[in-house]
């Protein structure tokens, strides 16, 4: 007797969710387990096995204390242009959206459409013109030459105007300013205490980009011990021996990096934008949503 | 449709508000654009014509965009019909369920750049990866024949998509939940089941943040870099060279030979083009809320 | 109409100033320490060292020797396989100006050809040390010819990479019962030939790595890469020296391995064990084929060095896969303190003598012997291993130059993936031939396919 076609087809839609859920995570899995194993370990078990807790603390020393304590230094610096730049971001674009979207002012559409058109534009292909740029006057080298291009932003200022050209009732608006109200005492008692959402939203997108970003930091820094998290992964697979033949030659008495080292090195560099995004869920929701409430 | 505000208004107040965005698109956005046209223009390139055509004539340019096209290609349509089907089956579970799934499918969009591509050099490795299985199905024995260089599009588009679907999954979940019940439910009572209501009902009232995720998906797609520099210095560049992609190629022609005004021509060129395709999108597309 | 508008908008709005005075600021502050100092302070900053992650045993033997020193290490990818780091980071601080203490003094490459290609137009960045180092001592270097470039010497060899035969003498006995390791490499075909008949899954070579032309083409005196003057390149993919040896190794296929000896693949498939011959650098011998952990080697006192073949025209000489350079950057203000360490590490027997220190032969003569003892309990054979690899670390040709692209890559990218697949060896030398001509006229060279 054949399965009714209800069932089947729910049988159908439950493998395929496995098969995705199966892609989406089990490599995150795989990614946790694998500083509690040997690189041997790492090879020849399954990639579900646990390894051991002294492994996994044996890895965990070795990788953070690795160079100098490296890690930690690319660590600090991250922590620094991301929460510097995420900072300039939202005190830019939260007002600018606001003033794009309920005050008028002559060039406001095309400063609106300018916004688009540049978040539209891939953004690194503007990173060799900034680095000319900031060369020539004289802050190449210096951490401004992370912070504003992080702090420039345009997508958060086209989601801010969606957010509120769509929250904020007009007419409050409009009984506030009749009754006398400037503006400043608008935005700032209006629409500033409706703007959590969209502050938390900006300001996590912001953040995960600057996080992210490679290229602009690998063209702007200067010197090693400036490198954020990001480049600093990519200079760790050229001490990694299974990536770079050159560490076989290493004399026996040199440390040299193996996979669970590495692994254990993209662990610590994702945590902070794991832990923002485990509470950020919620945010994205509530804040991308406001702007469709009124569809 | 936007009302304009009342009278009384103040006219410059906006420009208080836009001032701090305004000096840093000036300073980062308008200006660099400027310089990068004007040193491409003033200094000859080697040949001593423009070096804009010399851009084009570079045995690696069209190499390099043909690989960007195929991958964003794979890319694109891949995440478009992937993301959509799965908010659609997602919608259909209990809140508690479509919540862990959702969960499970965001998450690894923690991981970018550098940190996702040494994920996936064990997951590309059949001799290391958790999906040895299917790599050996596909006759992948060695990690070189699973990065064949016709295989690398394919691959860049799987790794952009573990990253990024995860969070418009999300995005477009949160949207389908805002379309009104009564809808729903006026169309059950009609008789409609849940795949012709996903198909009728709820497909068309999320089309504009599928069109927001191909736009954005599209600028972020045309700048790749990081996963083929990354890729090919683990893989000892066996199929992947250090210009694989155009962005690549830019930095490339800077920092191997010193030829900085030769990069400043690339970035224009990918400039004009993402400038026209945006231009394109913004004003004939309709897309998005210019009032 | 003009009451409503509050006071504070009287005066230009905050926010633009805000952006005008960080930049004012930040560029006054950014201006005078982004340029490079003058010579007069120099003295007092440290001299700037970067190393990769093999040489950190160099490292601690020189702080150990120089407890004074004022240096600042700093360690960097090494420039791994052609990865473009040094061309990257120099080619910023030509533009933005070198700092003393922050940019580099001295430079350890693992790239081969990169003396070539960082000390020629238009980079011009390294440092002529033959006022710093006399030539006695640089005449006892080997390999030096990768590090002369337009009359300079603008590098010092670490180790000498010069290719061995590596032979498993217990498998080599076995299969090949009576004979002798192959002395041609007519020979060598052929007893992969008769490999492939009588014991299929074992090799008699790698094939399909990056670093294929240097393994078989440079030891064959092909002239696929050999600068013949200034920016005039000599490329003869046709040229029987390299059309013979790809058609000898065509008629092998089947017993070269695909695993490369860094691989996973490698390690699983425990191919170091299935290794009856192998051509290879002297340092990729002593870091694969003792029962090193991870690698799955086929123990101690199994294999042996032997030359390897003749070339195919008859000449006795060898290629060589890496080695290493340590350079000296131009710009550094304290020339004879960088060349000092840059000698101290090519050429002390306390770094090139010790194995636990470098796990490569010197490429500094007198430093050789002592290393070589330490391959006793290692090898097979010890005297003619021995022998073996000092007769072979003087017969690198000088026919494959150092240039401003990296062959490796170029290999790699585009002549690897067809091997991998399969396909000949004589296919993959009209690809190389052909991208080797186009990289170097993207630099800028003139190609000639005669002299």
């Amino acid at each position: 007797m054949a399965i009714p076609r209800r069932y089947f087809f729910r049988l159908v839609a439950l493998a395929i969710l496995l098969v995705f859920t199966a892609f989406f995570f089990v490599p995150m899995v795989w990614l946790f387990l694998a500083p509690t194993k040997t690189d041997g370990q790492l090879l020849s078990h399954s990639p579900f096995a646990f390894g051991s807790l002294g492994t996994l603390a044996h890895t965990f020393h070795r990788i953070v204390t690795y160079n100098g304590d490296s890690l930690l230094i690319w660590l600090k610096n991250s922590a620094i242009y991301s929460f510097g730049g995420t900072a300039l971001a939202i005190l830019a674009a939260i007002p600018a959206g606001y003033g794009l979207a309920l005050t008028q002012f002559i060039g406001r559409r095309a400063l609106l459409a300018i916004t688009l058109v540049v978040m539209i534009m891939p953004a690194t292909a503007l990173v060799l013109p900034l680095f000319l740029e900031m060369d020539k006057i004289g802050l190449y080298g210096t951490i401004w030459a992370l912070i504003l291009p992080f702090g420039f932003f345009p997508f958060g200022v086209y989601l801010a105007y969606i957010y509120f050209s769509s929250t904020i009732p007009k007419d409050l608006l409009a009984a506030a300013r009749i009754d006398g109200a400037g503006e400043w005492r608008v935005f700032r008692y209006i629409a500033l205490p409706l703007a959590r959402p969209i502050v938390a939203l900006v300001g996590f997108f912001a953040f995960v980009a600057s996080w992210n970003n490679f290229f602009l930091p690998f063209v702007m820094t200067y010197d090693n011990s400036k490198y954020p998290l990001q480049i600093g992964l990519q200079q760790l697979i050229g001490s990694t021996a299974s990536f770079n033949p050159a560490n076989f030659s290493a004399g026996s008495s040199v440390v040299v990096l193996h996979r669970p080292d590495l692994a254990m090195a993209v662990i610590i560099a994702v945590a902070p934008v794991l832990i923002v995004f485990l509470f950020a869920q919620r945010a994205l929701v509530s804040g991308m949503l406001a702007g469709a409430t009124k569809e | 449709m936007r009302e304009r505000p009342p009278a009384g208004t103040s006219r410059t107040a906006g420009y208080f508000f836009v001032a701090l965005y305004v000096g840093l698109l000036l300073l980062l956005g308008i200006v660099p654009v400027v310089y990068a046209i004007y040193l491409a223009l003033s200094h000859p390139g080697v040949s001593g014509g423009p070096d804009f055509i010399k851009t084009f004539s570079d045995y690696r340019f069209l190499p390099a965009f043909e690989h960007v096209i195929q991958f964003m290609a794979f890319w694109l349509v891949s995440q478009t019909v992937l993301v959509v089907g799965l908010v659609l089956m997602l919608h259909n579970l209990t809140s508690r369920v479509g919540a862990i799934y959702r969960f499970l499918f965001y998450i690894p969009g923690a991981l970018a750049g550098a940190a996702s591509v040494i994920v996936w050099l064990f997951l590309l490795d059949p001799s290391a990866s958790p999906f040895a299985f299917v790599l050996h199905w596909f006759g992948y024995a060695q990690f070189n024949n699973t990065i064949a260089p016709g295989n690398l599009p394919v691959i860049f588009a799987l790794m952009a998509f573990w990253t990024g679907a995860g969070g418009w999954i999300v995005v477009m979940y949160g949207a389908l939940n805002n379309i009104p019940h009564e809808l729903l439910e006026s169309a059950q009572m009609d008789g409609a089941n849940a795949f012709n209501t996903a198909l009728r009902i709820k497909l068309p009232l999320v089309r504009k943040w599928v069109v927001y995720m191909l736009v954005l998906s599209f600028a972020g797609g045309t700048q790749l870099f990081v996963e083929p520099a990354v890729l090919g210095t683990a893989s000892l560049g066996v199929g992947i060279s250090k210009f694989w992609s155009p962005n690549q190629l830019a930095w490339f022609v800077a920092s191997q030979y010193s030829y900085y005004n030769q990069a400043a021509a690339i970035s224009v060129d990918l400039l004009v083009f993402g400038l026209v395709v945006a231009a394109l999108l913004v004003w004939r597309g309709k897309l998005f809320e210019v009032e | 109409m003009k009451a409503s508008i509050s006071r504070k908008f009287r005066v230009l709005p905050l926010g633009a100033c805000v952006v005008i005075a960080a930049v004012v600021a930040a560029g006054t502050a950014g201006g005078s320490s982004a340029r490079p100092a003058v010579a007069s302070k120099a003295s007092a900053a440290p001299l700037v060292v970067w190393y990769d992650a093999a040489r950190a045993a160099y490292v601690k033997v020189y702080k150990a020797t120089h407890p004074h020193a004022n240096i600042k290490w700093v360690l960097y990818s090494g420039d791994n396989n052609g990865d473009g780091t040094l061309q990257s980071k120099f080619s910023l601080y030509n533009r933005v100006g070198w700092k003393p203490g922050v940019s580099p003094d001295v430079v350890f490459d693992e790239e081969n050809y990169e003396g070539g290609w960082l000390g020629a137009p238009p980079f011009n960045d390294l440092l002529d040390l033959s006022p710093y180092v006399s030539k006695s001592v640089r005449n006892n270097i080997e390999g030096m010819s990768l590090c002369t470039v337009n009359g300079k010497v603008v590098c010092l060899r670490n180790d000498n990479a010069a290719n061995v035969l590596w032979v498993n003498t217990d498998l080599f006995a076995k299969f090949f019962p009576g004979q002798t390791p192959p002395t041609t490499w007519d020979q060598y075909a052929s007893d992969g030939q008769s490999l492939i008949k009588s014991h299929p899954g074992y090799y008699i070579g790698e094939f399909g790595q990056p670093w294929d032309a240097e393994t078989y083409l440079w030891g064959n005196e092909c002239p696929l890469n050999q600068s013949i003057g200034s920016q005039k390149l000599l490329s003869n993919a046709a040229s029987p020296n390299c059309t013979k040896i790809a058609s000898l190794i065509d008629s092998a296929l089947g017993a070269f391995t695909h695993n490369g000896p860094f691989t996973t693949a490698w390690v699983n498939d425990k191919t170091a064990q299935h290794m009856v011959m192998d051509v290879g650098a002297i340092w990729q011998g002593t870091a694969i084929y003792p029962s090193g952990s991870g690698s799955n080697g086929p123990g101690t006192n199994v294999m042996a060095a032997y030359p390897t073949p003749a070339a195919t025209n008859g000449a006795h000489v060898t290629g060589s896969i890496g080695g290493g350079l340590w350079m000296v950057t131009s710009h550094t203000t304290q020339p004879k303190a960088a060349a000092a360490l840059v000698a101290y590490m090519a050429t002390s027997p306390k770094i090139q003598s010790d194995p636990a220190v470098t796990q490569g032969l010197p490429a500094y003569k007198p430093d050789q012997d002592k290393w070589l003892a330490s391959l006793n309990g290692v090898f097979a054979n010890p005297d003619e291993t021995q022998a073996a690899i000092k007769q072979a670390a003087g017969q690198i040709w000088g026919g494959w130059s150092a240039v401003p692209w990296s062959v490796e890559s170029i290999f790699g990218n585009t002549v690897t993936p067809g091997l991998v697949a399969g396909g000949t060896f004589t296919a993959g030398l009209a690809t190389l031939g052909a991208n080797i001509k186009s990289a170097a006229q993207s630099a800028g060279w003139q190609v000639v396919s005669n002299k």
